[in-house]
């Protein structure tokens, strides 16, 4: 079937795609835009945090990873597609319906620092980013506005940003533990700037810390974009079209002229669009790509997580327990920034989390069962503070998304991930670990324990179709148009050069909205 | 495989803590609270009957000790971990969504909703301190 000719399509409702289409429908309201989602809205009614067996999801249909999701063997809302993940040593993360990630991410927002988008010229390792920190801010700010930021203005880890239109979520007796620590040792730390309601706030409820963020928020109190961006898009006269998977950008005389998909019912689809725009997650993006024909030598190369790792300490005096927002409390950006003495380039972020719930704590242990595993989680259990140590992973050619030989049920070629821990990033998560028990003890902790590596740290899938102005090493320019194919362009984390050493969220939107106005100009 | 083999597994993997701990709600063992096994599929049961193989017979794993129970199962975990550790897990699953568990733990059963929980804002104390860290000046890198 072929449909009416539209200016633009979008590929994926996830943030990235949630945030381009509102702002190019705002600025562009003469423009017809649709977008496509291989999964649907989410059924706030039907999410775990309302079931008494609320805690098992996260294990089974709400699991983070796609494979184990489809390993449950349970229905999940998620429109999973299964990656071969057998040679990554981290293992993705994320969600596929409208909203994408934002559904059952920690919506912990921090930005990029102006540092991070200058790696190659202050410290001779990653790339430049085709734009600075500078250039991002309206944007920044813009995006902060549209998900609702809880947080407090005037952290010296950043350049000043607007006061913070709710105050931070509540730091509980955990983050108060944690800041003893840093204050002993003269570190910084801060109230994390999260996309969360910490008082009731653009129509959305206040969070009323019930703890299971991962398996979505049932309030509303967590910004996705399913409750931000796209009812403003819709709005605005975008159409979303659920439940269809896309096969093909369709290609011709090296110009992007549509869309081939399957909608819901099965039926093949071709819609065609003056301009395509694939925003599928730093996985799916290059995986449509490449069965598409683009051809880019950059394009599924330089797959970036962040490393990830944590350090447990054990308090005697009782703490929070798995309540509240598990993203959410303080961080602390001493050692963000390069310091040669310590050996390696970059830096790394410690982000004190909230504690699991009781289930999920046991099941993550080494050894899950008989008497000592019994004993530990008495001991831990509301008595325990986690530090994520996340570091900055560089961009190296051989980590990559590639396509298997063998065809999906979603009608898409298989996707298989390489993906192996460099010895910088084994660096500076030590270094990192070492800095975060230091913290813990200080703290007051009797005890720390090391995770050294957290392979079910995913979440962050970026790099794969990065920006730049070599069409040698980069798949698009600093507006995401891809170099190979007139017309295409990429609006998603697949863009980064280079990732910090932060969650990247707050980042996918800014840039998703620049994208959206560069292109508005062009258009003009 | 009896019931009775069964419970004797459960009660290896969950053993739960016995009156002497200074625990002022010892957790139950796994039979105790309600946890129930039975093979789900071909493989849960090879497993099974791998276990009741090693100790000498289902009765004889039933008599042993913990200490022993424990051993038997480890090197079950050895030979067949995948699946060893699917029967783990889902036990695991039962036993710590139990009201009985989570009453021992001091934690409230039920939903997460739509009550959710109270947490405390940061004490004047900490506030104060904060503010230090904000006086100490900016600490990111120019990178113009």
């Amino acid at each position: 079937m072929r449909l009416e000719l539209v200016d633009i399509a979008i590929v994926g409702a996830g943030f990235g795609g949630a945030a381009f289409a509102w702002r190019l429908s705002q600025q562009r309201p003469d423009l017809r835009i649709i977008c496509v989602e291989r999964g649907g809205f989410p059924d706030r009614s039907a999410m775990p945090a309302l079931r008494p067996d609320w805690q098992r999801a996260v294990l089974n249909e709400w699991a983070t990873s796609p494979n184990l999701r489809l390993k449950s063997g349970k229905k999940s809302p998620s429109a999973d597609y299964p990656i071969d993940d057998t040679r990554s040593d981290f293992k993705p993360l994320m969600w596929n319906g409208v909203g994408g990630s934002t559904i059952a991410w920690a919506a912990h927002f921090p930005r990029l620092h102006p540092s991070d988008f200058r790696t190659r010229s202050l410290d001779g390792v990653g790339d430049d980013w085709p734009f600075t920190y500078t250039d991002l801010e309206p944007y920044y700010d813009l995006n902060d506005a549209e998900c609702g930021v809880s947080g407090l203005a005037g952290d010296p880890a950043y350049p000043p940003k607007p006061e913070r239109v709710m105050p931070p979520v509540a730091l509980g007796r955990l983050g108060m533990a944690a800041a003893r620590g840093f204050d002993a040792l003269g570190w910084h730390w801060w109230p994390v700037d999260a996309a969360i309601n910490s008082r009731p706030h653009a129509g959305r409820a206040g969070c009323n810390h019930c703890g299971p963020c991962l398996t979505g928020c049932v309030t509303g109190a967590k910004s996705s974009t399913d409750l931000t961006y796209w009812p403003k898009a819709l709005a605005n006269g975008v159409e979303l079209r659920t439940h269809c998977v896309v096969q093909q950008v369709v290609i011709e005389a090296g110009h992007a002229r549509g869309i081939r998909y399957r909608d819901a019912s099965g039926h093949d689809v071709f819609q065609p669009a003056r301009i395509v725009v694939v925003a599928g997650n730093g996985i799916g993006t290059p995986r449509l790509l490449l069965a598409s024909g683009v051809e880019s030598p950059a394009l599924g190369k330089n797959l970036m997580f962040h490393g990830a790792a944590y350090a447990r300490g054990l308090f005697a005096e009782e703490l929070d327990g798995p309540v509240g927002p598990v993203g959410c409390a303080i961080y602390s950006h001493e050692f963000y920034e390069t310091d040669e003495r310590r050996g390696f380039k970059r830096g790394v972020h410690l982000q004190v989390a909230r504690e699991n719930a009781l289930l999920l704590q046991a099941t993550r242990l080494d050894i899950p069962w008989g008497g000592p595993a019994q004993q530990w989680l008495r001991e831990e259990f509301r008595h325990s503070v986690a530090v994520l140590v996340c570091n900055e992973d560089l961009p190296e050619a051989h980590n990559r998304v590639t396509l298997a030989d063998h065809v999906e049920a979603d009608g898409l070629p298989g996707v298989k991930l390489e993906y192996r821990i460099s010895e910088h990033t084994r660096r500076s998560l030590e270094f990192g670990l070492d800095r975060a028990e230091e913290m813990l003890r200080a703290a007051g902790a009797h005890r720390t324990v090391r995770i050294p590596l957290a392979p079910l740290t995913g979440w962050h899938l970026l790099g794969t179709a990065r920006m730049g102005d070599d069409p040698r090493t980069s798949v698009a320019d600093g507006s995401g148009r891809v170099h190979a194919v007139a017309d295409l362009i990429v609006a998603d984390g697949s863009l980064f050069p280079t990732v910090g050493a932060v969650n990247p969220g707050s980042t996918i939107g800014a840039v998703a909205l620049k994208i959206a106005d560069d292109l508005a100009r062009c258009l003009a | 495989m009896t019931n009775l083999f069964f419970e004797a597994v459960v009660d290896t993997i969950l053993p739960g803590e016995d009156e002497a701990s200074c625990a002022a709600s010892p957790l139950p063992s796994g039979s105790q609270a309600g946890v129930t096994l039975e093979p789900r599929n071909a493989e849960e049961d090879a497993v099974l009957r791998l276990i009741a193989e090693r100790a000498g017979g289902e009765e004889a794993f039933r008599r042993a000790s913990l200490a022993a129970q424990t051993a038997v199962l480890a090197n079950v975990e050895k030979e067949r971990f995948e699946t060893f550790r699917a029967i783990v897990s889902n036990l695991l699953q039962h036993y710590y969504e139990a009201s009985i568990v989570l009453a021992a733990m001091g934690w409230r059963e039920g939903a997460a909703q739509p009550l959710g929980h109270k947490i405390p804002e940061a004490d004047e104390a900490t506030l104060k301190r904060l503010e230090e860290v904000r006086a100490r000046g900016a600490i990111w890198r120019p990178a113009s």
